[in-house]
């Protein structure tokens, strides 16, 4: 089946075979830094952006996401920038498996104008890092959204 | 893991869904997807057809007056800020961010998972859910809608549309789990009204009181129209323990979701 997916602005048209899912399209794409990390929607390391909401894109048929728009990581406006600039600067990542699910549940938090640190834990816990335990995370995100 | 090979249709209409379900045995609806897909990809199931009714908008409607009406389309986020306060409340606890972007309420209906969160909630709204099939319209009570562990009254080839309740008043939900989005040990969900500190009508609704969401209803009992203190309280939680007949799994032992069904139900009453 033929499907289109805009991905961080560019339009993408592919043939798909209906069982296939959404990380998988991606990442022949080129989009390599949307993770397969546990596969069975529970990490998080999936997560992109769909029509504005993250999604576990190994948890999504690239046929549901016919037509979508799709920002990944590399979708790189002032507020990505700014979480990408404060996660280095927190030491907010480790391995960096997490890294791109950590930063676009951010990314949709700081878009929508997060208020605490308790929706910000609440916000990021779909999202598992096995290596720097949250705190840097959290700190991260506090520090881009101004809190 | 991919899904076994599907072949896959997006209607557009409710009629053209039907149509189609009814027409293939090996059929099933994909709407959010977030349950089904792990377990076709966990190859715990399969199916020759896959109907999207994603793109259905018959499905897609949210009414608030002196009744809620909500379509079965409805994603579990819409829910986070629903003018009804107890939806809000059950909403903000399902999964996670990911999950509640693409879940939707008929499809956690649906499933009927013994740990669903709206299949309790539905429960405590005494919520009549809309089911379609070609041969019409029909209405189920939740109490008759949920028929056992991911079983339900939906025949083959039938959607649910959507589901009509009354805001409650009072409500109130409480769960536990091992991390915020996980699936409950136990949760217990309230609605009701209360005047002057009395209890007028209430339903109760657990999860890990049963190998389904089911009411309590001896709990209900002792409260109905009794004042709302300590006491009263204590009595209900002691019925709730000892009408609940918990599973023990991975997540909890037995006794543990005994205990922790009445520690809920105690918080639930106290946040009404």
């Amino acid at each position: 089946m033929r499907i289109s997916l805009r991905v961080n602005g560019v339009l993408y048209e592919v043939d798909v075979e209906p069982r296939r899912l959404l990380v998988h399209v991606l990442r022949e794409l080129g989009f390599t830094s949307v993770r397969v990390g546990c596969d069975t929607a529970t990490c998080g390391a999936c997560t992109v952006l769909m029509n504005g909401r993250p999604v576990k894109s190994c948890n999504v048929l690239a046929v549901q996401a016919d037509g979508a728009e799709i920002y990944t990581i590399e979708h790189n406006d002032e507020v990505m920038s700014r979480l990408k600039e404060s996660f280095k600067r927190n030491h907010a990542a480790q391995c960096g498996y997490c890294t791109s699910g950590m930063l676009l549940t951010s990314y949709h938090l700081v878009k929508r104008g997060v208020k605490s640190e308790v929706e910000i834990v609440e916000g990021i816990s779909g999202v598992l890092c096995r290596c720097t335990g949250y705190q840097n995370v959290v700190k991260a995100v506090k520090e881009a959204a101004g809190l | 893991m991919y899904p076994p090979v599907f072949e896959y249709v997006r209607p557009a209409s409710l009629g053209e869904a039907l149509r189609i379900l009814e027409g293939r045995e090996d059929a099933a609806p994909i709407a959010g997807g977030q349950s089904l897909i792990p377990l076709l990809k966990l190859r715990a199931i399969s199916y020759g057809l896959l109907v999207d009714i994603n793109r259905i908008p018959e499905l897609r409607y949210a009414r608030y007056g002196e009744v809620v009406e909500l379509g079965a389309l409805t994603r579990h986020y819409e829910l986070e800020e629903s003018p009804c306060p107890f939806l809000r409340q059950v909403a903000v606890r399902i999964g996670d961010v990911q999950i509640r972007s693409l879940g939707t309420l008929g499809g956690s209906l649906a499933h009927a998972d013994p740990f669903g969160d709206w299949p309790a909630a539905m429960l405590a709204l005494g919520a009549v859910v809309e089911v379609a099939g070609v041969a019409g319209v029909r209405e189920v009570a939740i109490d008759d809608f949920i028929k056992g562990p991911y079983s339900t009254a939906l025949e083959r080839g039938e959607l649910i549309v959507g589901v009509r309740f009354k805001c409650p008043e009072r409500g109130a939900y409480v769960k536990f789990s091992r991390r915020h989005n996980d699936f409950a040990f136990a949760a217990v969900a309230v609605a009701g009204s209360v005047k002057d500190g009395h209890v007028i009508d209430v339903r109760i609704a657990a999860l890990g009181a049963a190998d389904r969401p089911v009411r309590l209803k001896k709990a209900e009992a002792v409260l109905a129209g009794a004042p709302l203190k300590p006491g009263v309280v204590a009595e209900a939680v002691d019925a709730a323990r000892k009408e609940a007949e918990p599973p023990f799994d991975f997540r909890a032992s037995a006794e543990y979701r005994r205990h922790l069904l009445g520690v809920a139900l105690k918080r639930a009453l106290g946040a009404l």
